[in-house]
């Protein structure tokens, strides 16, 4: 009993003296907790330099120092994919003593943006460890990097953001990440692993993976993820996201409907007999109700894993095992000749109809659908709207014969079915020599058109547009017309001339004709690539235009065209075509894959040959129509006009 | 047992009482600190020009009116500064420090609050808060800015010839708090102590990684600077970035022996492409098709920046050659 007291008046007493004394404040507390994570984690990084790249675009610096951390004791480490930018002509790793090791880069997870490095000599570096480790969303992380000159740590704290961003793949906090981090761990209080840094931006925010660096928004891979996957890049196979080839019937992902609009030629669905109209109900046992699910579980596979997909086909259920491939064949653009509306019938319950409201001369459909024929199914499926119509053509198996049922009028009042079947053709294969009734400009020869400056605030481009003259309160003007986006070179003397000269075919034609220079003088730069999207906005308020007849090019054939390239495959979806002049040198951008959701049309004006320009090829390769035809005004005009074909 | 189990009960409740006044002390702390350095925060304005703003910050580090702030355009015309009791004075220079790109402005006034340069220097990850009129936010009477965060790393700044537009290359705090803006340099940043640790800096760009720099000069680097020009004694500046000396005194590739590839790109890799017979190069052993890393510690990105840094060098002095030799990483000593 004494010994007990006296054991309680010495804990007392000690307890008492451990919160008088140290009095260590909760900051202070926190700075020793992070600087021991910090030290945990600090011997597995080295620095990452890398030398003989040449100079090129992106926030950070192609050759901006990173970092890399070892995960075996064979000489291995998982580095950033900036490693690998610019093809640099030397990597060096530096250790924290400061011996220095040749590396090379055995594979790269081109889905999480990482790269494995094998260092020639042994720097003896600890390896780090890749295991589950639980974390709470709000909880403190800690992102460890190295500083380029001494190698001393660098930290930076934040909390854990989110999970599974990037379409499944990432954690983000929002610690400040910049190069000295990337390739880095991110850590939590204990100094546990949580992830590895990466340069990361979502899908749609361009091509720069470092653009969003200190900004509050980070991103690393999850241990584990990086964990199963190691043995694949181990054997130097490179790890690519896995591709399904399901069109949705929106443009919009988060619609709740999972119904599959068309299936991508020669791709795993194709292959697995997937059709238009199946309902997608759940993905390995996850059930889906919208495209944007589908994508987040799909973002996280792996090309080569084999996914259980069920679907719902009429009254059935049915599941089928899918093998993801790591690329799909190209699109060959197809088309029918026919221009068409949606129609409502009126009645709520009933859907919308489709409506043909022209046909093209010398085209699939010429022979066999008319104006005012109802397209109701076409290889058994529904057609419920113009959109998906057009998508399920755009990306139709090439040249294959399509059965159409249509309701057509008899006499005055009847109706009747009628059954055709049409083989559709490459839209690369045919130029429209002529526009149907439904495309062509009714000009009111009343309104005269002239041209007008336009100025946006904070935007340094100066633009003329060729337009219909309207007073500033007068309603949009019918029928709807097309617009012409020209970008102009750097050091064009005069744009309202250049636009002046647009004019008068511009008003027989229908199509809106402005003329944008570059705000530098000297030079287009890469930010501007958004400015052509914010003209378009504005020109689109101002005029009733068409936007399946908007259509990006350039004056002449030099900067101004590279940067017409750039804006019309860059940002899909602003833009329904690019004229491009044969001698333009195409930009130094990633070019994209040809997307049914929001599809691009090409024209060279003017291309003599076939087989130029050269670099036809590859975007013939990667699912674009092109076209090829004079490099007359009214041409050009003509196929703007033409555009919203299906 | 029960009396022991209560005197436990009582001595736990104890236990959390006073772990609760530590976290109400943390707060009331904060404040006391926040308020102490905005005190001593002034807002400076000066000159400005195209695109620049015409304003920065600075700190009181004497009664008697001195403040530390950067030597920057803002003070190219005579500035005026405004305290944080809104009060307005005509500010003199009385002193700048080219190297540290340190101004200090005097007011006459007396018994103002100042604050104290700290002798010692924060670790990494040590909680700090930053004091500044960042963006001119504040005007009159209306306190400085005032941001969290904490110590990123302590390093120099990078000697890479070119990689800073700064004449600077000592310690430097990196910033874990987005210190980098409009009007921010020349502000505080303070400790939990409520010691001035640091100077923020001009806005920087790392030129090498291409991004913003969120950095403040150690207040143990500032202070015998600062000391000297409040007591009106003279400094001397001393350089410390490396300046190219006459051709005929510094090393050069042909003295060295040493032939590389054309350089004909915009930015050729600086590699060996012949090593002239009997040379100190040959005799050193540089061979053919060694790729040259580094000169000493200076990171070579091209031949420009070879010639260059040989220019920096003395011809009397051995340089320390580091190359790539196909995978290898090798170290030459070279003396003429």
């Amino acid at each position: 009993m004494a010994k007990c007291c006296i054991a309680m008046s010495l804990f007392y007493v000690a307890c008492l003296a451990n919160v008088l004394s140290a009095q260590d404040d909760l900051r202070t507390l926190r700075a020793k907790a992070i600087r021991a994570a910090a030290q945990r984690v600090a011997p597995s990084i080295v620095r990452v330099e890398k030398f003989g790249v040449a100079e090129a675009g992106g926030e950070v610096a192609d050759d901006a120092p990173t970092v890399a951390v070892a995960i075996d004791d064979a000489r291995h480490f998982l580095a950033s994919s900036l490693v690998q930018r610019q093809t640099p002509t030397s990597l060096v790793l530096v250790a924290e003593d400061g011996r220095r090791s040749t590396a090379k880069i055995i594979a790269t997870d081109q889905r999480r943006q990482l790269v494995l490095l094998e260092s020639t000599d042994d720097l003896g570096v600890k390896p780090i460890e890749l295991a589950d480790v639980s974390s709470e969303l709000g909880q403190t992380v800690i992102a460890v990097g190295r500083i380029a000159g001494d190698g001393s740590i660098a930290i930076s704290s934040g909390i854990l953001s989110a999970k599974d961003r990037l379409w499944g793949i990432a954690l983000q906090t929002d610690a400040r990440v910049s190069s000295v981090f990337y390739g880095g761990p991110l850590v939590d209080l204990r100094g546990q692993l949580l992830g590895l840094l990466v340069p990361a931006v979502p899908d749609d925010m361009g091509d720069d993976v470092t653009a969003w660096y200190d900004s509050g928004v980070a991103f690393a891979i999850p241990a584990p993820a990086i964990k199963t996957r190691l043995p694949t890049l181990l054997k130097g196979e490179d790890v690519r996201g896995g591709l399904i080839g399901i069109v949705a019937k929106s443009n919009d992902p988060y619609v709740e409907s999972a119904e599959i609009a068309t299936v991508l030629p020669r791709s795993p669905a194709a292959g697995a007999d997937i059709q238009a109209g199946d309902v997608v109900r759940a993905i390995d046992g996850q059930s889906v109700r919208s495209h944007r699910e589908i994508k987040q579980i799909l973002g996280n596979r792996d090309a080569g894993q084999t996914i259980s997909i069920d679907i719902a086909r009429k009254d059935e259920l049915l599941t089928k095992q899918i093998m993801l491939a790591d690329k799909i064949p190209p699109l060959r653009p197809q088309w029918l000749g026919i221009t068409a509306q949606d129609q409502k019938t009126g009645n709520e319950n009933q859907a919308g109809r489709v409506v043909i409201t022209g046909v093209f001369d010398d085209s699939p459909a010429a022979k066999s659908l008319k104006t005012n024929d109802v397209l109701k199914t076409i290889d058994g499926a529904i057609v419920t709207d113009v959109e998906s119509l057009r998508r399920r053509i755009f990306s139709a198996y090439p040249s294959r014969m399509l059965d159409f049922e249509v309701a057509r009028k008899e006499g005055e009042n009847g109706q009747a079915d009628v059954r055709v079947s049409i083989q559709t053709l490459e839209l690369a294969a045919g130029t429209a020599a002529s526009l149907p009734d439904s495309l062509v400009y009714a000009n009111d020869a009343a309104t005269s058109w002239t041209v007008t400056e336009l100025t946006l605030p904070d935007l340094g481009n100066k633009s003329f547009v060729a337009g219909p003259k309207i007073k500033d309160d007068q309603a949009a003007i019918t029928p709807p017309l097309g617009l012409l986006l020209m970008l102009a070179d750097p050091g064009e003397a005069d744009l309202k001339k250049s636009a002046a000269g647009w004019t008068e075919a511009a008003s027989k034609a229908g199509v809106i004709v402005c003329i944008m220079g570059p705000s530098k003088e000297d030079r287009w730069q890469p930010e501007e690539i958004d400015s052509a999207g914010r003209v378009v906005a504005s020109l689109t308020k101002r005029y009733a235009i068409d936007e399946t007849m908007t259509v990006i090019s350039s004056v002449g054939s030099g900067a101004g065209g590279s940067m017409s390239m750039a804006v019309g495959i860059g940002r899909a979806g602003t833009f329904a075509g690019l004229a491009v002049n044969p001698d333009v040198t195409p930009p130094a951008i990633r070019l994209r894959e040809n997307d049914p959701s929001a599809p691009l049309q090409l024209f060279l004006r003017g291309a003599t040959s076939p087989d130029e320009p050269s670099w036809a090829a590859a975007l013939e390769k990667t699912g674009y129509a092109v076209l090829r035809g004079d490099d007359k005004p009214e041409t050009l005009l003509r196929w703007v006009r033409s555009l919203p074909r299906i | 047992m029960m009396t022991v189990f209560r005197i436990y009960t009582v001595i736990v409740a104890l236990q959390s009482c006073i772990g609760l006044s530590s976290s109400l002390a943390y707060d009331a702390d904060i404040e006391a600190l926040t308020r102490k350095a905005q005190s001593a925060a002034v807002k400076i304005y000066g000159a400005g020009g195209a695109g620049l703003e015409a304003y920065q910050s600075g700190f009181l580090v004497s009664p008697d009116g001195h403040i530390a702030t950067v030597w920057s355009y803002v003070l190219d015309v005579q500035p005026v500064v405004v305290l944080d009791d809104g009060r307005r004075f005509e500010g003199t220079i009385v002193g700048f420090e080219p190297q540290l790109e340190l101004a200090i402005v005097k007011v006459d006034a007396t018994e103002l609050p100042f604050l104290e340069l700290s002798d010692t220097v924060p670790e990494v990850a040590d909680p700090v808060l930053a004091v500044s009129n960042l963006f001119g936010i504040a005007s009159g009477d209306e306190p400085a800015s005032v941001m969290q965060g904490m110590i990123a790393a302590v390093t120099a700044l990078d000697a890479r010839r070119g990689t800073f537009k700064t004449p600077y290359s000592g310690p430097v705090l990196i910033l874990d708090l987005v210190a980098n803006n409009p009007g921010a340099a020349g502000g505080v940043l303070i400790d939990t102590q409520g010691r001035a640790v640091g100077m923020l800096g001009k806005e920087l760009r790392d030129a090498a990684a291409g991004v913003w720099l969120n950095y403040a000069l150690p207040a143990n680097v500032l202070r015998p600077v600062i000391a000297d020009i409040v007591a009106g004694r003279t400094i001397v500046a001393r350089s410390q970035k490396a300046v190219p000396l006459p051709a005929d005194k510094s090393h050069a590739l042909a003295q060295l022996g040493i032939g590389m590839i054309p350089d004909v790109l915009e930015s050729t890799p600086a590699f060996v492409d012949r090593v002239a017979a009997e040379s100190v190069a040959a005799r050193a052993d540089v061979r053919p098709d060694d790729l040259i890393l580094l000169v000493g510690n200076t990171r070579i990105e091209d031949q420009r920046s070879l010639i260059d840094t040989l220019r920096t060098i003395d011809r009397r002095d051995a340089i320390v050659l580091t190359v790539q030799r196909e995978s290898k990483i090798v170290s030459i000593k070279i003396q003429l």
